[in-house]
């Protein structure tokens, strides 16, 4: 064990040696087969930039980071930024957690350094402007009446600087919920990599079949972290993310199995040259669950007891900032309900508590034909080809995922001649549907009518003995009136109370509503939320371009920490690679936000043909009043003869008479002398 | 519960207004009798029909569909309601604070009774004036009145600052009467009309309409100067028709106050059509809106139309009963027979 320690700690000292000498790039794809015969792949591309993000002068020399998004970075003063384009729903009652979590539409939230120019205000208008325009998407579109600064459910993922992380003034976080993503989105996405789509694994991309799926989420993540473990220095992340979710018997043939060329039309041939790390990784998990690790039937090839790392080795460095107050923000993930309760203990000592060392150990190093065995038993649910090592990932004390492991760039050594890289996962039995996740929410609309409506959210808590908190974050937009006293919680037909809750009420045409509040879930339970609202009715240039579609509201957030979730895989709060350390180890709570999904309202409609009717229309009825009202005060009462008394018409009729007779008496006065010749 | 209490409280006042207001009709007749021509004997006012009144007008307000409706939806349009039979109450009376205080307290709620601030000063005038004439003296009185309306409301809006130690009300109450961001349907003119409006002219029209419903203030008191009752109500039903939001609970003190006005029924001209147009709106509106918002089987177009219809209903009864009141005090100084023109009965005009 302790020769075990040793290796990771010089490992871990290795690699914080050689990050802090240049610039990294790492490209990283997981696949994981979902129970419902989808596949899941994440695709995440990481560049580390060694610069000061609080240093506006050092936004001047690039290598592979992208100038484009640096210099937006540095005007408009931002410490952290989260993008997410992404459409089709994430059901997380059959596919469990995805490794970013993303809202239909697009969502972006921003942290802005503390010491800005302007106001935030405004840097976050023209922020959103400049990456509207350097991610073609619509997020100019974001205004004061989308934006919010939510309290709780939106905590700094990098190194905080200033003390006051807590405060929420800094962050401002916005969603479209109707925004769609295409790949005029993806192709400027694309270029912010170093390798473009020339090299690595973007040459997966195809941009037809990428778009034909079920799931499609594009994501920036931008943070600054600690360039070693003592954190003496920061450097800049950034993280750019494609979340894909397949229907393998759309792709042709009716089967579920899947391969590269038939999911992306074509496989991997090279990796990325500036790349330091350029993996594939396959979920094998269930496989494994399926015959249980230690009681099979591949005799003698058992796995060897130190290749899984469990919670030992993770011994936590302390580490004392040279800045007065920073922390590493992920760690107030895993505390921010303490923080919230006022159980501040983060806060007291500067220094925090903040563990770098990695916690994965490639299990497979040693002996890969275990693994290899085990699918190749006749019992296993699937096989994989080519052959792969792997990588296990302790998850709590009984429970370990196994990740198939294919390194591009020795693959493309190795096999010189033929250096595709093409990936086949075949079922051999039929999945069974997997159980939900410990916890998930639906939301969904209520009520009839164009006058009033109400919002529902379930949120399911499987645990069956623990009560787990949750942040629920909610916007609506001006339009809904929401009634704060409708907002009922209840859970079994028992209320619950909210530990804590902020409320900001809507403006007209100027601010949306945001509800955010922190409860308690009972165990094993179904807690629903329910608020009621009237909709508003609007301008007729209010309403978007066909107005009966309806519109959008944004989904809610959930943030909670779970323990032991199953099949979860997140990004790494230490480490800019997905897997250099597998974050989690056992027995520790894993923070885990969801979206839900969007909704769509119908708002009551004017006729949009009508404009000129109704000014028409309106204004006669105004005319009527005036004109009456200005004849009665205007004139008075006198007795006249009837012949006067004529008004105009009468007067016309009159004159047409006299015009009559004058004519018939001209004529009757030629007859006459006709007649008298 | 409490909206129903005031709903009462409402009543009474305006039971009690009618009481004063016969006595000062009967004054009113007796003094100008000597004026009036012989043969109006017929269309003066008895003494039973008055008595009679404040009982059928209380129970036209407290029996009113509208009056009712409001009181269950517990609008707030009880208390400018409230806010404006004090003020009527307290003027027939004489008493220049409380009436003042009525009008700012309206002016104060929903901006519109600000209106009534000329008849209820000449209702003043009349009462505690009586041998002033157009001299100093009255010129004082009309000053003192005014001063003491800005006073009351000058303590309203300073008290309303202690409350939020900030101006920004006044943008989201009077700024939002006078802006109509607010567009969801009422039995108004203004909400389908600024749905449906252009945005460059938006400005324009809020001006129009926002003055139309003020300007009627300074014809119609020089023209009925000499009866600040009538302005009253006939300002009273401006207002329930030219407002922002209107409500049925604006039109309701009108439709009481009406009631005042019975000896110049026989003068009006379109009943038939008034009524018809009132009736069809009050009960087509609710269906119209259930079939637009609920049923989806009909649009805005035709819960518009009753809108329009309604406000017309209104305009031309306001209208009408003006007309009727002019017309029956040109009798009652000429005569109820028209004189002989060449040889054939003349006719009365508006000239």
């Amino acid at each position: 064990m302790a020769a075990v320690a040793v290796k990771i700690a010089l490992s871990s000292l290795f690699l914080s040696v050689s990050l802090a000498t240049e610039d990294a790039f790492h490209e990283e794809l997981i696949m994981r087969p979902l129970s419902t015969g989808h596949v899941y792949a994440h695709f995440q591309f990481s560049t580390v930039w060694h610069v000061d993000v609080e240093d506006p002068k050092a936004f001047s020399h690039y290598k592979l980071f992208p100038k484009s998004l640096g210099q937006i970075i540095n005007q408009y003063s931002v410490e952290e930024l989260h993008l997410t384009l992404t459409q089709g729903k994430w059901p997380h009652e059959l596919w469990g957690y995805p490794v970013v979590s993303a809202p239909p539409g697009t969502e972006l939230w921003v942290f802005f350094k503390e010491n800005i120019q302007k106001s935030v205000d405004d840097n976050w208008s023209g922020l959103t402007q400049a990456l509207s325009g350097q991610f073609c998407a619509s997020l100019n579109f974001i205004d004061s009446k989308t934006t919010t600064s939510p309290k709780l459910s939106f905590r700094r993922e990098g190194v905080a600087f200033n003390a006051d992380h807590l405060n929420s003034s800094l962050l401002r976080h916005a969603a479209l919920a109707r925004e769609i993503v295409c790949t005029e989105n993806l192709t400027p996405w694309k270029k912010l990599l170093p390798c473009d789509s020339k090299a690595g694994l973007t040459t997966l991309f195809n941009s037809l079949l990428l778009y034909s799926v079920n799931y499609h989420s594009l994501g920036v993540h931008l943070r600054p972290i600690c360039r070693d473990p003592s954190c003496s220095a920061f450097s800049l992340e950034l993280v750019q993310s494609l979340s894909l979710v397949f229907d393998p018997v759309l792709r042709g043939g009716s089967k579920l199995d899947w391969s590269f060329k038939k999911l992306f039309g074509r496989a991997i041939k090279s990796a990325c040259p500036l790349a330091r790390t350029s993996k594939v990784y396959v979920d094998i998990s269930r496989n494994k669950e399926r015959h249980g690790l230690l009681k099979t039937d591949c005799q003698g090839e058992q796995i060897p007891k130190n290749s899984v790392v469990g919670s030992d080795n993770k011994s936590p460095q302390t580490v004392t900032s040279q800045r007065s107050a920073f922390i590493i923000g992920g760690e107030f993930y895993d505390h921010f309900v303490s923080i919230i309760l006022n159980i501040d203990h983060l806060m007291t000592n500067h220094g925090t508590s903040v563990s770098l060392g990695s916690v994965w150990v490639p299990a497979s190093c040693d002996n890969p034909s275990f693994f290899t065995c085990l699918l190749k038993q006749s019992g296993s649910l699937f096989t994989l080809a080519p052959e792969f090592s792997v990588v296990t990932r302790q998850m709590t004390s009984e429970y370990q995922q196994h990740f198939a492991v294919y390194d591009v760039k020795q693959w493309t050594l190795e096999n010189p001649k033929d250096r595709s890289l093409n990936v086949a996962f075949k079922w051999k039995k039929r999945d069974n549907p997997g159980t939900p996740p410990q916890f998930y929410a639906q939301r969904f609309l209520t009520g009839y009518g164009e006058e009033k409506g109400g919002i529902t959210s379930l949120l399911h808590n499987r645990h069956p003995t623990d009560p787990l908190s949750v942040v629920y974050f909610t916007t609506f937009p001006w339009f809904l009136r929401i009634f704060l006293h409708t907002l009922t919680i209840q859970s079994g037909g028992k209320d619950i109370k909210p530990d804590i809750m902020h409320f900001t009420p809507a403006k007209d045409r100027s601010r949306p509503y945001s509800l955010e509040f922190l409860i308690t879930l009972p165990a094993n339970s179904v807690t629903e939320l329910s608020i009621q609202f009237n909709k508003v009715f609007l301008k007729w240039t209010e309403h978007p371009p066909d107005a009966h579609h309806g519109f959008y509201i944004s989904s809610a957030v959930i943030s909670t920490k779970l323990r032991n979730p199953l099949n979860y895989t997140g990004p790494s709060r230490q480490s800019s690679v997905l897997f250099s350390s597998l974050q989690s180890a056992a027995s520790e709570e894993v923070f885990i936000r969801l979206h839900t999904s969007i909704l769509l309202i119908t708002l009551p409609t004017p006729d949009f043909s009508m404009p000129y009717n109704v000014i028409c229309l309106t204004c006669t009825v105004v005319a009527i009043a005036f004109g009456s009202f200005h004849n009665l005060s205007s004139r008075r009462f006198e007795a006249v003869d009837q012949k006067d008394s004529k008004g105009p018409v009468g007067k016309f009729m009159e004159m047409l008479q006299k015009l009559k007779a004058k004519l018939f008496r001209k004529k009757e006065a030629a007859s006459e002398k006709k007649k008298e010749n | 519960m409490y909206f129903c209490y005031l709903f009462m409280v409402i009543w009474n006042i305006l039971s009690f207004i009618l009481f004063l207001y016969h006595f000062l009709q009967q004054n009113e007749q007796e003094n100008q009798l000597k004026f009036y021509a012989k043969s109006a004997k017929s269309i003066l006012i008895n003494q039973e029909g008055l008595n009679n009144i404040p009982l059928l007008v209380s129970s036209i307000y407290l029996l009113n569909p509208y009056s009712i409706g409001s009181c269950v939806a517990q609008s707030t349009v009880v208390f400018t309601n409230f806010a404006i039979s004090m003020t009527l109450l307290s003027a027939m009376k004489g008493s220049i604070l409380l009436s003042m205080l009525g009008v700012s307290v309206g002016a104060y709620h929903s901006l519109y009774p600000i209106t009534l601030l000329p008849p209820v000063i000449l209702i003043l005038f009349k009462v505690r004036c009586i041998e002033c004439e157009l001299n100093r003296k009255a010129v004082v009185f009309i000053l003192s009145n005014i001063g003491s309306f800005f006073m009351w409301i000058l303590f309203l809006f300073v008290l309303s600052y202690q409350v939020f130690h900030s101006w920004d009300f006044l943008t989201a109450t009077h700024g939002f009467i006078l802006q109509v961001s607010d567009l969801t349907p009422n039995m108004g003119l203004f909400w389908y009309f600024f749905t449906e409006m252009f945005e460059h002219f938006r400005m324009f029209f809020l001006w129009v309409f926002q003055l139309n419903a003020f300007f009627y203030c300074i014809p119609l008191t020089i023209k009925l100067r000499d009866n600040p009752t009538l302005l009253a109500c006939v300002m009273c039903s401006v207002m329930a028709v030219m407002k922002s939001y209107p409500a049925f609970g604006d039109a309701a003190l009108p439709f009481a106050l009406l009631a005042l006005w019975m000896h110049v029924f026989p003068y009006l001209r379109n009943t038939f059509l008034i009524a018809c147009m009132l009736l069809c709106s009050s009960f087509l509106a609710p269906v119209f809106w259930h079939l637009w918002i609920y049923a989806g089987s009909a649009n805005a177009n035709f819960f518009f139309a009753t809108t329009l219809a309604y406000s017309t209903g209104q305009i031309l009864l306001t209208s009408d009963v003006l007309f009727a009141f002019l017309r029956r005090e040109y009798d009652l100084y000429h005569g109820i027979n028209p004189p002989i023109m060449q040889g054939e009965p003349g006719v009365v005009v508006l000239r």
